[in-house]
């Protein structure tokens, strides 16, 4: 027994030189070579190596996290990144009539661009909720976590996820996004209107987090009975952590 | 007593036939409802409002003659301006009624709530009931049934001051006044024409604020000589927190109002006790009478009868 001790420190010294070689390759791309063992009884099979892929992004499952809005831009003909639309009672998301807005920024006044809030857009896993005082004595929203205040009709608008319904969660399924924002309440003009959907739908890159997410709401009850509002959130996913 | 059994079942069930136990409430809750906007100070404020739309509507047709192309470049201000008419004739009819019926609604408001309305017909029917469905009984064992009628004269009495005690004669008619007047108000179409009119407005309000003005004073003249139109873009924002929980407690209680309307007419009201409560007591006395008034043929001393 005594005669195999120096074999096997040999045989541990050519095991952490494979090891060290194999690590010094592993920022060329993303295979990395892992010792398993590092001592062996023999020389023989001193060292096993698993050839593993690298962790990259894979948004997969449900994402908890937060999805970081785009600011809303018009500067091509049709609005990119984050944007909310009203339907007129009777018309459709995808031909209106839509209620016109005219401080939107958009020369298409049915479009309201959305720009990121203080916690730089919405989180799934989290409510978002409103502040209180929900409003300032000119009755413009102070609700400002997911988007910053909008002016629509003359009052600034907020959207918070306090509603009726479950904490917002979102899932990804092969770059599909599903989730449900049934909690989804916009502020305005002093009142609040449920804008939630237990079915939003979106696309997300699984390696990028970038992603979209849209639905639609019909505003049932109150001033605005009737009429529905058409969301679209644009940006990037970050997991929680 | 048969009768006064039959007016205390008829009573009884007479919410069940007039399904009050849903649509009393519903009243209710659109008494509740409209109590913020059935006072004279909010009146007056909206009144306001439309006041100083108005003037704002007659300054921007100033600049309408100013501005080349305002019909067409400005489209959300040539809207309020061709459809503020109509809005002002409308808005301002919404208002004159509920200003008329301030009165009424506060005798309504005053009534018993009505929440209990239908239980002022069970309890009473059901005592009713119950008393004369006694007597009965203890006629046909051949007990006299004196206490239980005077119970029952008593109970009939009391149905009929029911509506004096509550002041029924005067308040239920203002309720079928208002309900009246209120009914081309309280309807889905009525209701879907003011949110039309909302967004005429805040269309307008906002391209006067951030087109009309701005291109007015591009052409050196001065938003000064325009204060309505100045006001109006500054007290917009106060006039939405005022106009968008009105129209909402219009269209959230369509619904109510017609619940209500659907009830027999508040003027009738009242009679619905008198008249039973008349009927129970009478027939009540009347058989106090009886008994108390041997028949003169009678052979021998009467029995009890029912």
């Amino acid at each position: 027994m005594k005669a195999s001790t120096p074999i096997r420190l040999l045989a541990a010294a050519a095991a952490s030189l494979t090891l060290f070689a194999a690590c010094s390759d592993s920022d060329k791309d993303t295979t990395k070579t892992v010792a398993t063992e590092a001592v062996a009884d023999t020389a023989g099979d001193a060292e096993t190596t698993v050839p593993v892929t690298d962790a990259a992004p894979s948004f997969e499952g449900d994402l908890v996290g937060t999805f970081a809005l785009d600011a809303g831009d018009c500067t091509a003909a049709a609005p990119t990144g984050s944007y909310f639309q009203m339907v007129q009672p009777g018309g459709t998301a995808e031909a209106g009539p839509f209620v016109p807005n005219a401080d939107s920024a958009c020369k298409d006044t049915n479009f309201t661009l959305l720009a990121p809030g203080t916690d730089g857009g919405l989180t799934s896993g989290t409510a978002q909720a409103s502040p209180t005082p929900a409003f300032d004595a000119n009755n413009n929203a102070l609700v400002a976590a997911i988007a910053a205040p909008a002016k629509f009709f003359g009052s600034a608008f907020g959207v918070a996820t306090d509603g009726s319904g479950p904490i917002p969660s979102i899932t990804a399924t092969g770059g599909t996004l599903t989730g449900d924002l049934s909690s989804f309440t916009a502020y305005w003009g002093g009142g609040t209107f449920s804008q939630g959907s237990a079915a939003a739908t979106g696309t997300i890159d699984p390696t990028t987090g970038d992603y979209t997410l849209t639905w639609t709401s019909l505003i049932s009850g109150g001033s605005f009975n009737g009429f529905t509002g058409v969301w679209h959130l644009q940006g990037t996913f970050t997991p929680k952590g | 007593m048969v009768v006064a059994l039959v007016i205390g079942l008829g009573l009884a069930a007479a919410p069940v036939a007039f399904q009050m136990f849903t649509r009393a409430p519903q009243g209710g809750t659109m008494i509740d409802d409209f109590q913020p906007y059935m006072q004279t100070t909010k009146i007056d404020a909206f009144r306001g409002y439309l006041d100083l739309i108005d003037k704002a509507n007659t300054e921007s047709l100033t600049l309408q003659q100013s501005l080349p192309d305002y019909d067409t470049q400005f489209v959300g201000a040539a809207g309020l301006n061709d459809q503020w008419p109509t809005i002002q004739t409308d808005m301002t009819d919404l208002l004159d009624r509920m200003d008329r019926n301030m009165g009424n609604y506060a005798a309504v408001a005053a009534l018993p709530s009505f929440d209990l309305f239908p239980w002022f017909f069970v309890l009473p029917g059901v005592i009713i009931a119950g008393l004369a469905a006694a007597a009965l009984v203890k006629g046909r064992k051949g007990t006299r049934p004196r206490g239980l009628l005077i119970a029952l004269a008593v109970m009939g009495l009391g149905v009929v001051a029911a509506p004096a005690i509550f002041q029924m004669f005067t308040r239920a008619p203002k309720g079928g006044e208002m309900i009246d007047d209120f009914r081309p108000m309280m309807t889905a179409q009525r209701v879907r024409n003011v949110q039309g009119y909302f967004i005429s407005l805040g269309g307008g309000e906002g391209q006067l604020r951030v087109g009309v003005v701005p291109a007015y004073e591009a052409t050196g003249a001065s938003a000064a000589d325009h204060p309505a139109i100045t006001q109006f873009s500054a007290e917009w924002p106060t006039i939405v927190g005022e106009f968008n929980p009105m129209i909402a407690t219009m269209n959230d209680n369509v619904d109510n109002f017609q619940a209500v309307d659907a009830m027999p007419s508040f003027p009738l009201f009242p009679w619905f006790f008198v008249i039973p409560g008349a009927l129970v007591a009478g027939a009540a006395a009347a058989a106090l009478r009886r008994r108390e008034t041997p028949p003169a043929t009678s052979p021998t001393p009467e029995k009890e009868s029912s």
